[in-house]
């Protein structure tokens, strides 16, 4: 018995004294990204382990000032780790002299905003999920599969999502390729996307690309009402989209994400070396198509009907 | 053996001890051996159960990989080139592979020339004819075979994949083989499933050593380089070596932690497939065996324990039993009886002790009687000898009584003939006539003295006081004698004083000088005592004729005499047995150094007190002065006529005014017709009906007011002064001289009273 006393302490464990801190966007009560991730958590603790403390530490989506301070409320004393659900909070948190270890999730490459060093080796005491997507040129074929007439292409982000990528580089070498002409729509705002979608550049385009951005997550019904106005086709690029109303969408499959980061969290709060855990990616896409969309203009090509992993 | 010494361990503790012991060690042989057998066993048991998982693994992943290459080769199997199986169709159904494939992440078609022919992705747009090279190298390409696994690689995000080609199967086309891109991160799906209920995980290696598929992507991330790890290399090993598998390696596994590892090899590609199982619960059975043979040999050994402890009682019962009735035995009580029916040698043992005990019982009661005959007769020889004792120190006490009256006045006529007798003639006559009453009065007080103290008849009576002044009463005792011989009796002056019999100590210390004096040619004679070491040292130091040291150990014994010349006055040779006698009885320590022809030391040890007398005593030399006695009122009684008569006509003799009477009624009846207070009363203590010597000296001092010094000349050697001060008491027969002498001295030191 007691052998087996001694092998048992193979697994690592929890301290006694294990907190959790989580920066939302939101209060803590009306936080649906806190709320997931408790659950994860809860899921993912072995059985006969007492959960850790998990506390919500109330940051800002856009006001950067508040982050910083929400970065340093979370790293004072007692915290075993912290769990930054956008890249953003993730940075705000690196840029503290002194932080406890990190678990982030991003929708942006983390090598590329200097978060981690590399997505094998992240270093820094950080680790995490990359939610990343570079599926916009996929998106663009997809689209053109779809509706082989069009010819003008709009693509409808958000100035943070433009800092962060190169559109050039992405985008313009399939359109120039397949005699596609792309224009680049910005808005970051309601009263922005109202202007654009109001706007000449709605009119010119003949079918639109609507990448993973912050105002396509708040504003997705809006986009696709007003697209459904425009009578113009859009490929978007998540399931929520889809469920919202939308004609198709080419998306990387992020369920795991959740469970990965309440993984991860329990493993640096055990005290394993958050810089040595490389960083997870999705690995499954879906293309999702609306067939019967009631508007003969939106019919997508058969082909493409064939390919789709998901019918709507 | 008595209750008092019984042992610390009792006989049924020590079988029950011995018992449990023998058990205990045979259980723990017999434990030991079955739960190590059972561990092998159940571990052997694990491995094999390992190495049945690990074989039905690899088949799973086997399997897994032929479905993806079989789903690529039918694609391939399609008739292209045909009507409606163009390029555009080619791509749908390749869109349609990666659909139902998503561990297929790419599919490029390269012809002849090893160039891309077209190219489909789920990440990437497609390409058509981009010419771009093989993602296989053209070596490998150009080989014929059905299906080719390339080597895995590691993308630019860290994520395994493999490459599996596939040939064309219609010449018409002009793609030679389909080469699909296969995300291993898919294949965790599949050893995942896999993991064992009881904690096993299942992954792949290459053939490189990297690990390839893991069900913790992050693990598998890592890109692992498992050349170093103990189970990839043993197994890599064996394989190399011919072997089938790889069984229950135990070494840290993947994450450090202790593991039982288990390998299969896979028959394309050449990847290892392992069963890694947290040490812990590998071994759990074995462990749990192992703890159900400890707790079995636990509860055997408390049944053992039980059961030596039982037997030992009943093994150790009958001899506790003898051991009860032999203490019982010890204490007297004979004839005890043993009843013990276990039919072996302890119920003979047993018969044994009842008839020794009887028999011992009817020694005692014989020897018992012995006893008290013996006794009786020895009681009545004991009230013999005490009535024979009785009667000696009767006898003693009547010849020391009675035949010191006559002695004593026969002593003071002839001192009182002495001093009357004129002619010469008649005087040289009447001296020897004292000089041999003299002797014969040495020698029967001393013969008297020794009997006495033989007998036990001198109790001694301590008392305190100071040496002084019983050194100033000898020293005018025997200055008289010293001066005879032209010595010089010096008294060193002390302020001690001691604990002890004034009479006998007195009587020790004259015999002392009387020897000193007889043995003493010329010099002189010292008396004085010093402190040591917490004694009293009362010594007497003569320059006399000294004694060898030869002689030093018998001058204590009876009639011994050292002085055979007879050149000295020789003495009866009975003083220093005396003073041994008497030194006995008093505690006191007799010491003796002595030089021939340089004089001798005697000391008495004593006993020391605190303090001192006060001062005041007068150091000096005895002088044998003659002083008068004229005028001295002297009250005299005594109840003998003669004694009485002569001691008063002795005392007119000197000069005295004498009043004398038979009693003490008679003497108080007496002194109411003189004027004056007498300045010295001398009597007999013994005075018949009424009161005794000392009690006549308490009345006249009452009825005088004075405190008048007395002399109780008795022959009682029982009597004393009984601290009386001013009272001198003198034993029987005492002679003109030293009469004389005594009475000038309780004149003097009581002067002042």
């Amino acid at each position: 018995m007691l052998l087996a006393l001694l092998l048992r302490q193979d697994s690592p464990a929890l301290g006694p004294a294990t907190v959790i801190r989580f920066i939302g966007a939101q209060t803590r009560d009306t936080d649906p990204v806190f709320a997931a991730f408790g659950n994860a958590l809860n899921r993912q603790t072995p059985p006969r382990t007492g959960l850790p403390k998990l506390e919500h530490v109330e940051g800002a989506a856009t006001d950067s000032a508040a982050r910083a301070k929400a970065a340093a409320h979370a790293a004072t004393d007692g915290t075993t780790a912290i769990v930054a659900p956008t890249a953003d909070d993730a940075a705000a948190v690196t840029r503290l002299d002194k932080h406890p270890p990190i678990v982030f999730a991003s929708s942006l490459d983390p090598v590329r905003i200097g978060i981690v060093q590399s997505l094998r080796h992240p270093g820094g005491r950080t680790t995490g999920v990359s939610l990343h997507d570079d599926l916009t040129a996929k998106r663009l074929e997809l689209l053109s599969d779809a509706f082989p007439r069009l010819r003008r292409i709009a693509l409808l982000a958000d100035s943070w999502w433009l800092a962060n990528h190169d559109v050039a580089l992405e985008v313009m070498g399939i359109a120039q390729r397949r005699g596609l002409e792309l224009r680049v729509l910005s808005a970051d705002t309601s009263q922005e996307l109202e202007r654009v979608m109001d706007g000449e550049g709605a009119g010119w385009a003949d079918a639109w690309i609507i990448p993973p951005t912050y105002i396509a997550y708040v504003e997705e019904r809006t986009i696709i009402a007003h697209l459904k106005r425009l009578r113009r086709p859009a490929i978007h690029s998540s399931e929520q989209e889809m469920a919202a109303g939308a004609l198709m969408a080419y998306s990387q499959d992020t369920s795991f994400a959740y469970d990965a980061l309440a993984k991860l969290t329990l493993r640096v709060a055990a005290g394993e070396d958050a810089g040595s855990i490389p960083i997870e990616r999705p690995m499954r896409f879906t293309l999702s198509v609306r067939p019967r969309a009631g508007d003969p203009t939106l019919a997508i090509h058969p082909d493409v009907i064939r390919r789709a992993d998901r019918v709507y | 053996m008595t209750n008092a010494t019984l042992p610390r361990m009792t006989l049924a503790r020590r079988f029950a001890r011995q018992i449990a012991l023998v058990s205990m060690l045979l259980l723990l042989a017999a434990g030991g051996t079955e739960g190590y057998f059972s561990y092998q066993e159940a571990r052997e048991q694990m491995a094999r159960a390992q190495a049945v998982q690990a074989q039905a693994a690899a088949g799973e992943i086997q399997q897994y990989l032929q479905a993806v290459a079989r789903s690529l080769a039918q694609v391939q199997m399609l008739p292209w080139g045909q009507p409606d199986f163009g390029a555009l169709q080619r791509r749908q159904e390749l869109h349609r592979l990666l659909s139902l494939n998503p561990a297929i992440v790419e599919v490029q078609d390269v012809n002849a020339q090893g160039h891309e022919t077209l190219f489909v992705s789920r990440r990437v747009p497609d390409r058509l004819n981009s010419g771009v090279d093989a993602l296989l190298p053209a070596a490998t390409v150009s080989q014929a075979s059905a299906a080719t696994w390339g080597e895995p690689f590691f993308d630019d995000q860290g994520v395994p994949n493999v490459c599996l080609r596939i040939a064309a199967s219609h010449s018409t086309w002009p793609t030679l083989a389909s080469i699909a891109v296969i995300n291993l991160r898919f294949l965790a799906d599949v050893v995942s499933g896999l993991r064992s209920r009881d904690g096993g995980e299942v992954y792949v290696v290459d053939g490189s050593q990297h690990l390839i598929a893991h069900p913790d992507p992050t693990l598998l991330l890592k890109q692992l380089d498992l050349r170093e790890h103990a189970p990839a290399a043993q197994a890599r090993r064996a394989f190399t070596a011919g072997a089938a598998s790889l069984q229950a390696v135990d070494a840290p596994g993947l994450r450090g932690a202790n593991a039982i590892t288990s390998a299969v090899a896979l028959q394309s590609p050449a990847w290892l497939v392992f069963v890694e199982q947290p040490r812990a619960q590998a071994l759990e059975p074995a462990l749990a065996t192992l703890t159900r043979t400890v707790l079995l040999l636990a509860a055997a050994g408390l049944l053992a324990w039980a059961v030596s402890v039982i037997s030992a009682r009943r093994m150790a019962a009958p001899i506790t039993r003898l051991r009860e009735a032999t203490a019982e035995l010890a204490a007297g009580r004979l004839g005890t009886q043993l009843q013990v029916r276990t039919g072996d040698e302890i119920e003979g043992l047993a018969g044994d002790f009842n008839v020794m005990s009887v028999q011992l019982a009817q020694s005692y009661r014989e020897l018992e009687g012995k006893v008290a005959a013996r006794t009786a007769e020895l009681a009545e020889r004991r009230d013999e000898a005490e009535r024979a004792n009785a009667a000696k120190t009767r006898f003693l006490a009547s010849a020391s009584h009675d035949l010191r009256q006559p002695m004593h006045a026969i002593g003071l006529l002839v001192g009182m003939m002495r001093e009357r007798l004129a002619q010469p003639d008649l005087r040289d006559l009447a001296d020897k006539t004292h000089q041999a009453v003299q002797t014969m009065e040495g020698l029967f007080g001393s013969l008297l003295d020794i009997s006495q103290l033989d007998a036990g008849a001198v109790e001694p009576k301590p008392e305190v006081f100071a040496l002084q002044a019983l050194f100033d009463r000898v020293a005018l005792v025997y200055a008289p004698l010293a001066a005879a011989k032209g010595l010089a009796l010096r008294v060193r002056p002390t302020r001690q004083q001691v604990n002890t019999d004034a009479v006998v100590l007195e009587r020790m210390i004259g015999n002392l000088l009387t020897n000193a004096i007889r043995y003493t040619p010329s010099g002189g004679v010292l008396i004085g005592c010093r402190r040591r070491a917490g004694r009293l040292l009362i010594q007497v130091f003569d320059t006399g004729i000294g004694i060898a040291a030869a002689d030093c150990s018998i001058i204590f014994e009876e009639f011994v005499r050292l002085d055979p010349s007879g050149a000295h006055d020789r003495g009866l040779g009975l003083g220093l047995s005396i003073v041994k006698r008497a030194a006995g009885l008093l505690d006191v320590d007799i010491g003796v150094a002595s030089r021939p022809g340089r004089g001798s030391r005697f000391e008495l040890s004593l006993p020391a007190l605190p303090g001192t007398v006060a001062s005041g005593i007068a150091a000096g030399t005895a002088q044998a002065d003659n002083p008068s006695l004229a005028g001295v009122f002297v009250l005299v009684v005594d109840d003998e006529p003669i004694n009485r008569e002569v001691t008063a006509a002795l005392l007119a003799q000197w000069g005295c005014l004498v009043a004398s009477a038979a009693s003490a009624d008679e003497a108080t009846q007496e002194l109411t017709r003189h004027l004056r207070a007498p300045d010295a009363i001398v009597t007999d203590f013994s005075l018949g009906p009424g009161a005794n010597g000392v009690e006549l000296i308490r009345q006249v001092r009452v009825q005088c007011a004075q405190a008048i010094p007395a002399l109780v000349v008795t022959a009682d050697v029982a009597v004393a002064a009984g601290g009386e001060p001013g009272v001198q008491v003198l034993h029987k027969p005492v002679d003109a001289p030293r009469l004389r002498a005594e009475l000038l001295a309780v004149l003097s030191t009581t002067s002042g009273l």
